[in-house]
């Protein structure tokens, strides 16, 4: 038996072609943008590790130039393994650090072994960069690399007298390795990218193709069926969007000839003399009174086209943002070791719970609930990154207008279980503010969190407000518009 | 979603996942190169305080005074040459008052001892300079002969901050060009089966419509269709024929009996 398709499968095919081009392409990109920027990053972070290898090879020349004012010989310097092993075990970044003679022949090391030292000491670049700064004792100490390592060679002088060298070195692997587990703690960042990106995959797959398409299968059925004609009032310029215009033109037309056709009968029935005759005409004007002929003469059914597709970003965005500004205070009830939670935090949340509540049912205009909502986030974010207390009830009233927001719209929507819809969003976006707040409160950028929440919030207003029709349900609606007519 | 074609709405998705993708990339490499470059930083001040405070507290066990002349210039005499503009190794009394540093004209300032007992909480006011590094000198008699303290201003890391935008920005930008270019060849592929039937049923609504009332024959349905969109149109297709037979009909036998009368 083949397989069922039907056009919610298309869709489906649609969504996941477009969820799996979405992810590849994004992590194309992620790791094209990483991959480049992590080796300027090298470039960069090994530049800032020599000025710290000279500062340790200068240290350890002056304790070494002391020992030889002593008269202690080079070679048999005490304590030498100890002492620079110690040094390259205080700081991972110090690969190794060695005291050689006049001809960096190895005397003393620490770090590495000799196996990998050795070779990089007889390297013809480093013996060239040796000779050149060996000259003179106020000479600039300069760096090197060789076979990934960055190799500060420091002359040694006993009075004028050239003694030996002391070379350090830092390897760009150890800033990648840094870099890599720096990174490694991003992954609730990534995870919060992720959510939110299939939350615009689902949201482009319903607007583009899966809400349309059922609508239109509707306009059909309704004229298959014999019922009331219901008319597309929203269709953009895409191929659906086309199909559902002339779907209306069929409709419209039909509804001409049949008007014609029956105020025809009707004028026939009047101007004969014949009972019997008019009898036969009235017989006819009568077919439309009933199905299916009714519906071509009575108004077709314009009821507004709800689309959960109206508010999905808004809903995740909004419930991201003020999971964002929530993070801070809640995360610490969850993950203790981040901060001490604060005492009291229920009390404005609950009392900013009721507020929004109560503002949300009685305005009854999910458009200005999340233009509130998104100003409420405003004023909370720009007043500061400490979030006080009350902060925490103005973010808790916000959520619960965005989510009765949602609610209001969606639940004027065909085909979708408003409940479970609302949750799953609300729950994407507070899941990726969450996730995004941890990050943050981790790797200590709270400072970014208003500019965050900000930018989720301008988009949310502004995808909300796209097109006329969804404008008026959202914006310029009361009662008679939430209770389903434009 | 509006406007344009499935292709065009696809592409401004994919462009959107692209473009965000690359800057939150950005923004990622950025921090990690920002944190690692303020650890290095911060390594090498407290590297260069931990040694003049061993300078210093030699000295001071050998029972010289810290204001002594010699042993301040032996203690950072090493470290000018390690330092950057914005930075600034001094070593403090234990009234606060700067006795050497490597800024020479701050000798003699008063500083707060409450940046050296904790160190790195933020600027202090004023100066945007915030104390990165500090350790206490210590005397024979328990209690801090001085603090050996690094500093560094405001604008320390800008450069390299400024050198390390340079260059990635360039690159984000290529990359997403890139990814941008490959989202357009996708969106023009990606919807062509949900194209295919979205153009099918709107060629076939748009025969329908011219036919009506002109009694031409109704169209075939379209080849491709998924099953059950193919079964509502070909519903709707004879829903459509049947209600123009009835009127034609009951327009007929009207126009018949009105004549006969």
């Amino acid at each position: 038996m083949p397989a069922r398709r039907s056009p919610s499968a298309t869709a489906w095919r649609t969504r996941l072609g477009l969820l799996v081009v979405s992810l590849v392409l994004a992590t194309g990109v992620a790791g094209g943008v990483l991959w480049l920027g992590l080796l300027e990053a090298e470039r960069g972070l090994v530049a800032a590790l020599q000025g710290k290898a000279k500062t340790h090879a200068q240290i350890v020349r002056s304790d070494v130039e002391l020992a030889i004012r002593l008269g202690i010989p080079l070679a048999a310097l005490p304590g030498a393994y100890d002492y620079l092993e110690g040094g390259a075990q205080a700081d991972p970044d110090i690969r190794f650090v060695a005291i050689t003679d006049s001809d960096l022949v190895r005397l003393h090391y620490g770090g590495i072994g000799r196996a990998q030292l050795d070779p990089l000491l007889n390297a013809e670049s480093v013996r060239g960069l040796a000779a050149s700064v060996a000259s003179h004792p106020d000479q600039p100490l300069r760096s090197i690399s060789v076979e990934g390592f960055s190799i500060t060679p420091a002359p040694l002088f006993d009075g004028d007298r050239h003694a030996g060298f002391v070379v350090v070195a830092v390897q760009g692997k150890q800033v990648q390795e840094a870099l890599l587990e720096r990174l490694s703690g991003l992954v609730p960042a990534m995870l919060a990218f992720l959510v939110l990106l299939l939350e615009l995959v689902v949201w482009t797959a319903a607007s583009t193709l899966e809400e349309p398409w059922r609508r239109l299968r509707r306009m059909m059925a309704r004229l298959d069926a014999g019922r009331r004609l219901l008319w597309s009032v929203r269709h953009d310029r895409s191929e659906l969007g086309t199909a559902m215009r002339l779907v209306n033109g069929i409709f419209h037309r039909l509804q001409d000839r049949a008007q014609r056709v029956a105020l025809r009968a009707s004028e026939a029935e009047r101007a004969v003399f014949d009972p019997a005759v008019a009898q036969a005409i009235r017989r006819h004007a009568a077919a439309f009174e009933a199905p299916p002929l009714a519906p071509l003469v009575s108004a077709p059914e314009t009821r507004s086209d709800r689309r959960p597709s109206d508010v999905h970003a808004a809903v995740v965005l909004m419930s991201a943002a003020v999971a964002l500004g929530l993070g801070p205070v809640l995360l610490p009830f969850i993950v203790p070791e981040l901060a001490a939670p604060p005492t009291a935090v229920w009390l404005p949340i609950a009392a900013g719970a009721a507020v929004g509540l109560g503002l949300a049912l009685l305005l009854r205009r999910p458009g200005w609930l999340l233009v509130l909502g998104g100003l409420g986030i405003t004023i909370v974010a720009v007043a500061g990154a400490g979030l006080p207390l009350p902060g925490t009830g103005v973010l808790a009233a916000m959520l619960v207008f965005v989510l009765v927001a949602g609610w209001l719209h969606v639940a004027g929507a065909s085909d979708v279980a408003p409940g479970p819809w609302l949750a799953v969003r609300a729950a994407a976006g507070l899941a990726s503010g969450g996730l995004l707040a941890l990050t943050l409160l981790h790797e200590d950028r709270l400072a970014v969190v208003p500019w965050l929440q900000l930018g989720m919030v301008v988009l949310a207003v502004v995808v909300s407000n796209r097109e006329p029709v969804v404008r008026r349900q959202l914006f310029g609606a009361g009662r008679t518009t939430a209770e389903g007519r434009t | 979603m509006s406007g344009g074609g499935l292709r065009l709405q696809l592409f401004a998705t994919l462009a959107i996942a692209v473009v965000t993708t690359a800057l939150t990339a950005a923004v990622i490499t950025f921090h990690l190169f920002d944190r690692e470059l303020e650890r290095a930083l911060e390594a090498r001040l407290q590297m260069l305080v931990a040694e003049i405070t061993r300078a210093m507290d030699a000295g001071i066990a050998a029972g010289l005074d810290l204001d002594r002349p010699q042993l301040q210039e032996r203690a950072i005499r090493n470290v000018r040459a390690n330092l950057a503009a914005d930075e600034t190794i001094a070593i403090v009394d234990p009234t606060g008052r700067i006795v050497t540093s490597s800024n020479p004209a701050e000798i003699g300032e008063i500083v707060p001892l409450e940046d050296f007992i904790t160190p790195d909480t933020g600027p202090t006011a004023g100066s945007g300079e915030r104390t990165v590094a500090a350790r206490p000198i210590q005397s024979l008699f328990g209690a801090p002969a001085g603090w050996v303290t690094a500093r560094v201003g405001p604008g320390v890391l800008d450069e390299p901050r400024r050198a390390f935008i340079a260059k990635t920005s360039l690159a984000t930008a290529g990359t997403a060009l890139a990814g941008l270019l490959a989202a357009v060849v996708c969106a023009a592929w990606l919807p062509w089966r949900a194209r295919r039937a979205a153009r099918g049923i709107e060629r076939h609504l748009a025969s329908l419509y011219a036919g009506i009332g002109t009694g031409t024959a109704v169209p075939e349905l379209p080849d491709g269709l998924p099953p059950a969109m193919a079964s509502a149109l070909d519903r709707f297709t004879r829903a459509v024929e049947s209600r123009e037979h009835e009127l034609r009909s009951h327009a007929d036998a009207v126009d018949v009996l009105d004549e006969a009368a």
